[in-house]
């Protein structure tokens, strides 16, 4: 398609427009929709663990307790060690494990946990070594910072039109040996991206 | 029939069909709306649980995407999820039909709404209840429930028009063999025909009804069959019995009008000779006349032989019936004793000029044991009635011997005359005591009746049997055949005449000179016959003879005879007058006069013969016979004459009726029978009629009633006076309905005749001396 020779700077200037307003939307902080955001993300951990299943554990041994390991800190963790422990998926009682980065990049909240929440805050070197670790762990790992999952994390958060959405790294999670309800596919976007 | 059930059966398939299709049409409706109902239901369940981690994920736009696939897919009007709180979370296709809250009937208007609750998750974690709502148009579900009921109706209506046809069809076959059934009842009841069967065509229930009903009508018929049976046996039976009955009573009847005939007829046989035997009593005792006296006396004796055979036919019968009989064995030769019965009735056989023809078998013995007088009274008996039966013609007696067995002969002694006959039905009858062939044979030739019953229980006594053979107006011939032994101590054989001596037979019977010829045989002698004493010239004129044998009874002859036969040396021509027994006085007369050397008795025996030859040649003389011949009296007339005719039958009777009226002066004249009695009375005048009631030809009754039928023209009245044997009141009253004025009984009494005579002589109008004088001259 040939615009006309005035218009030809018109699709230039609205990507621009675009551009500006969407980093406009990102630049603007809203510190209530923000702790809005990490409730709704600590709750998600929760309702993960009734969509995620180790296909390694023992069905006919189902464990008292699903425990939820947490690295570094952020609003999302501090909220989900506060409302989480004693929350039920299906029989297990959850607990909250706060793992240290140093652990959790030698791979030791392996075998601790069976979800670890990485914040986001964390450094770029150690979110990679804590990635290698559970590359291939039955310990899907979840973080809200973008180009986690396409770093290699099996869960990534991020905020769509206000709300809180996932995308989920099916190849991670094959990897990892861990079965994701389609429940929880349906609401997630593939990825990573 | 037909129609109603055909009717009933189609109401009855409307009926079934309309049941069974609204009972389809419910069930299948019930089916498509619990279908339409658990579509939804599962719809919605199937909802709630894809769209439960929308609502934990808040993810209302993949909710809202899911929704309107699931309506896009499912053809729903519309989808929604509500919050636990009721707040709408999502919502896909016609949102306008979406209620507010998560609360709707089952159906609105024609849609249905299913509402699923489901749990879930809040972003607390706590589990909440939402709920899901579905609703679908009805349209559908009555499309299919349409289209359900116009199959229905199709299915249904095909289904009533094919067991309408199917019911058709099966009513028409199966009345079609009741109504033969009705139609075979209707010809049994109208024909009364049991013999028709109804035609069964199938083996089913109706099959069996036709053949019991056929079977009912085989036991009806078998029924009917054996009531007719037993109808036409017992009436079989009543013919039988009625016919027995009749016979019986008919038996009963026949043997007490024979008792009542033989007791009428006894009294009439009884009082005849009684009659004869005292009026010939009153006139010898009256007369001074030897010779009138002697034939008186004659009479008397003859009456009194009659009188007495019929009381021996009365005692043998008795005596034979009570078993008292008893046969004597004797040593008899049959020939002699048979000659010597018939001997006394050749009289009878001369009076009524038959020819009696005697035929001896030489191959019977010369003597046999039996009882000679009871075989004697068989040949007497039988000969008797042939006689009696015969006007005119023959009787012929034959002796045979029909088989010997060992010393014992079947001897058969027949007699053949050529009388009236017997009718065929009455020769069973004429044994039976006091029967003969036909009443009026009693009229006619008068008897008992029980000769032949005597004749035939002698036989069966004697051992033998008795048949007879007739036919009417040709003769009869009886056949008795008697089992004799034949005697070991042989009689006396008779005396034959000297070898190569000569006889000669005069006679014109040409059966007499075949008789002769057969006993000059078994003499040895030579026998020339001629037919008449003429011829004899021929014969005296070629050679000698030495006996000659004249069968004549006319005296007039014997101016010839003698002439042409010369007196012997012993001045006694050697000639033999062959005469009846009766004839014994006249032809002792004859031999006296003319010098005959005698008489031989009729039917010649070659016994009697050969001792006349014998006799002949030892001494001539000897063989004269002599017997004083009667000689007729005079009457005396007293009294004023009367011109009387006399019915009556019997001769004794007519003479001694006869000598009472004529001594008295009477002018007599004697009808034999009514018949002549009415001839003689028709044209002659008479003063009075005596009339014996029964005789032959026609009765006294039977002229009576005519000469009253005559009278009835003349206007006269002539005194008819019965003068009966018959003596009962019946008898006596019947005599009065024929016309006759009065009844004298027999035997006659004189002097109750004479007041009789006297009586009727008042009354009479005394007769011209002209018709006296013809009187005097018709009776002398």
């Amino acid at each position: 398609m040939r615009w006309p020779s005035r218009f030809r700077c018109a699709p230039w200037c609205t990507g621009l427009l675009l551009a500006t307003v969407v980093f406009a939307q990102d630049s603007v902080q809203d510190p209530e929709a923000d702790a809005k955001a990490a409730a709704v993300r600590a709750a998600f951990l929760f309702k993960f663990a009734s969509y995620l299943t180790n296909e390694l554990a023992d069905p006919e041994k189902p464990a008292a307790e699903y425990r939820i390991g947490i690295v570094g800190d952020d609003a999302t963790s501090a909220i989900a060690k506060k409302i989480l422990p004693g929350k039920k998926v299906g029989e297990a009682t959850i607990t909250v494990v706060v793992i240290s980065a140093a652990d959790a990049e030698a791979g030791r909240a392996i075998g601790k946990c069976d979800m670890l929440y990485i914040a986001a805050p964390i450094d770029e070197g150690s979110l990679k070594k804590i990635l290698a670790a559970h590359e291939k762990k039955p310990v899907p790992t979840l973080c809200e910072r973008p180009g986690f999952a396409a770093a290699g994390g099996s869960i990534q958060f991020f905020i769509q039109d206000g709300g809180v959405r996932f995308e989920v790294n099916k190849d991670r999670l094959r990897e990892q040996r861990i079965k994701v309800s389609s429940g929880l596919l349906r609401h997630s976007l593939p990825g990573p991206r | 029939m037909r129609r109603r059930l055909t009717f009933v059966c189609l109401l009855l398939t409307i009926v079934a069909l309309g049941i069974t299709g609204l009972d389809s049409y419910t069930r299948e409706r019930d089916s498509l709306e619990s279908s339409m109902r658990q579509n939804l239901a599962t719809m919605a369940q199937m909802v709630a649980v894809n769209v439960q981690s929308g609502l934990e994920f808040a993810d209302p736009q993949e909710v809202a995407h899911f929704l309107d696939t699931a309506v896009k897919r499912v053809h729903l009007q519309a989808a929604a999820v509500f919050t636990t709180d009721g707040r709408r979370f999502a919502v896909a296709g016609d949102a306008a039909v979406v209620p507010a809250a998560p609360s709707s009937p089952e159906r609105v208007d024609d849609d249905w709404v299913a509402i699923e609750p489901f749990l879930y998750k809040d972003t607390a974690g706590d589990m909440r209840t939402g709920h899901v709502l579905v609703r679908a148009s009805g349209d559908p579900l009555q499309a299919r429930i349409g289209q359900f009921v116009n199959g229905l109706c199709i299915t249904m209506g095909l289904a009533l028009v094919g067991l309408g046809l199917a019911a058709h069809w099966l009513l028409t076959r199966l009345l079609r063999p009741v109504a033969t059934l009705v139609e075979t009842t209707h010809r049994v009841r109208t024909t009364e025909d049991y013999s028709l069967r109804a035609r069964a065509t199938n083996d089913d229930e109706i099959g069996a009804l036709v053949q019991s009903f056929n079977a009912m009508l085989e036991v009806i018929q078998e029924r009917d069959t054996r009531v007719a049976r037993s109808a036409e046996r017992l009436e079989q039976q009543v013919r039988e019995r009625t016919s027995e009955l009749r016979r019986a009573l008919e038996a009963a009847e026949s043997a007490t009008r024979a008792k009542s005939t033989f007791v009428a007829n006894m009294s009439h046989e009884i009082r005849t000779p009684l009659n004869a035997v005292l009026g010939m009593a009153d006139l010898a005792m009256d007369t001074e006349d030897p010779a009138e006296l002697r034939e008186y006396l004659g009479v008397i004796r003859s009456a009194g032989s009659n009188l007495l055979g019929i009381l021996c036919d009365i005692l043998d019968l008795s005596k034979i019936e009570s078993g008292k009989l008893e046969l004597s064995n004797v040593p008899t030769d049959l020939e002699s004793l048979a000659l010597e019965a018939l001997r006394p009735l050749t009289s009878r056989i001369q009076s009524k000029d038959l020819e009696l023809i005697f035929q001896f078998d030489p191959a019977l013995a010369a003597g046999y044991l039996c009882d000679d007088v009871r075989v004697r009274q068989v040949f007497t008996n039988l000969v008797g009635n042939a006689i009696k039966f015969t006007e005119r013609g023959f009787v012929v007696v034959r002796l045979a011997r029909k088989a010997d067995l060992a010393g014992v002969h079947e001897v058969e002694i027949s007699v053949q005359d050529s009388g009236v006959g017997i009718p065929q039905d009455r020769l069973s009858a004429i044994f039976t005591p006091f029967t003969q062939a036909d009443s009026t044979i009693t009229r006619r030739f008068a008897g008992t009746g029980l000769g032949l019953s005597i004749t035939d229980r002698l036989v069966r006594l004697m051992g033998g049997r008795i048949e007879v053979e007739s036919t009417l107006q040709v003769g009869t011939t009886f056949r008795v055949t008697l089992p004799l032994e034949v005697t070991s101590s042989p009689l006396e054989a008779p005396p034959l005449p000297p070898p190569g001596w000569r006889i000669v037979l005069v006679s014109a019977s040409a059966k007499a000179r075949e008789g002769m010829a057969a006993i000059a045989q078994r003499l040895g002698t030579q026998l020339t016959t001629v037919d008449s004493i003429a011829a004899l010239a021929t014969i005296e004129r070629t050679g000698h003879c030495e006996a000659i044998i004249v069968d004549d009874r006319d005296p007039d002859h014997d101016e010839t005879l003698t002439r042409l036969v010369p007196r012997g040396s012993d001045g006694v021509r050697p000639i033999f007058l062959l005469t009846a027994y009766q004839d014994l006085a006249s032809t002792t007369a004859r031999c006296q006069d003319q010098h005959y050397c005698g008489y031989l008795t009729k039917p010649l025996a070659h016994r009697e013969l050969a001792q006349r030859l014998h006799a002949l040649t030892a001494d001539p003389g000897s063989t004269r016979q002599a017997r004083q011949v009667p000689r007729s009296g005079n009457v005396t007339q007293d009294g004023r004459k009367l011109h009387i005719l006399v019915a009556e039958d019997n001769a004794v009777n007519q003479k001694l009726i006869e000598r009472i009226l004529q001594r008295d002066g009477h002018i007599v004249t004697m009808a034999d029978n009514g018949r002549i009695c009415l001839e003689a009375h028709t044209h002659g005048q008479f003063d009075l009629v005596l009339m014996d009631m029964q005789m032959p030809e026609m009765s006294g009754l039977e002229a009576t009633a005519q000469i009253r039928r005559n009278e009835e023209r003349t206007g006269r009245h002539i005194p008819i006076v019965a003068l009966t044997a018959n003596t009962s009141n019946e008898d006596r009253d019947a005599c009065l309905r024929s016309g006759m004025d009065d009844v004298m009984a027999k035997p006659i009494s004189i002097p109750r005749l004479r007041a009789m005579l006297a009586q009727y002589a008042k009354d009479l109008p005394r007769l011209s001396p002209e018709a006296i004088e013809d009187g005097e001259k018709e009776s002398s």
